[in-house]
């Protein structure tokens, strides 16, 4: 784009707490050089499998983001269910593993399933190295956490425009 | 976080790897885009 304006689009306040959890993050994620990791693309070399509505498609699936997420796959398990009346939680600690509750209702867009993945796998992270879950910043914090983990592309592209989650 | 949030977030991730004009950014959604590129153009100020 030639005529490119350099400015940021965010309040000072935002961009105050963005700057202050960025190294934090980055610490406690055990990240290290970010730019020893891959970002992950939404592109057929990163996600070779074809997809379809189908329990070895999204386990699948599953299997590649938890690769992605530097998550140990002996320490997570998909948990399918029908559509919850009330929302279920973000993942569930069973003793040393974690189930990760997923909707069928959430499988139609294989982008957003993957930043719905994403999202509860950031999570995952924050709660292994200690987060305070009481923390009121939290969905934002877990939101950040994913394009410091390199899969933020498919949660920006799944966000609302303007009124932050 | 909205869109500008992920723009200055995704100025800092290029930042952090060390690239100007990260190849990465044609996969985001239009409008994400351009808050980025702006950011990475605001933070080089």
């Amino acid at each position: 784009m030639l005529f490119t304006k350099a400015r940021v689009h965010i309040d000072d306040a935002t961009r105050e707490w963005i700057d202050e959890q960025w190294p934090w993050l980055v610490e406690k994620l055990n990240m290290g050089d970010l730019s020893e990791h891959l970002i992950i693309e939404p592109t057929d070399e990163f996600f070779p499998h074809k997809w379809e509505p189908s329990r070895e498609a999204i386990e699948n699936l599953f299997a590649t983001v938890v690769e992605y997420a530097e998550v140990d796959p002996a320490r997570v398990e998909l948990g399918l269910l029908e559509p919850q009346d009330e929302m279920p939680a973000a993942l569930i600690k069973q003793d040393d593993k974690y189930l990760l509750p997923l909707e069928i209702s959430e499988l139609g867009d294989p982008a957003v399933t993957i930043a719905i993945l994403a999202r509860k796998l950031a999570l995952l992270r924050l709660t292994e190295a200690g987060l305070d879950m009481e923390r009121d910043d939290l969905p934002l914090l877990m939101d950040l956490a994913c394009v410091v983990m390199g899969l933020g592309i498919f949660n920006a592209n799944a966000a609302v425009p303007q009124v932050p989650r | 976080m909205n869109w500008p949030m992920y723009g200055y977030a995704f100025a800092k991730y290029a930042k952090a790897r060390g690239e100007d004009k990260p190849s990465w950014i044609r996969h985001l959604r239009e409008d994400i885009k351009i808050f980025t590129r702006e950011a990475i153009k605001w933070m080089k100020k």
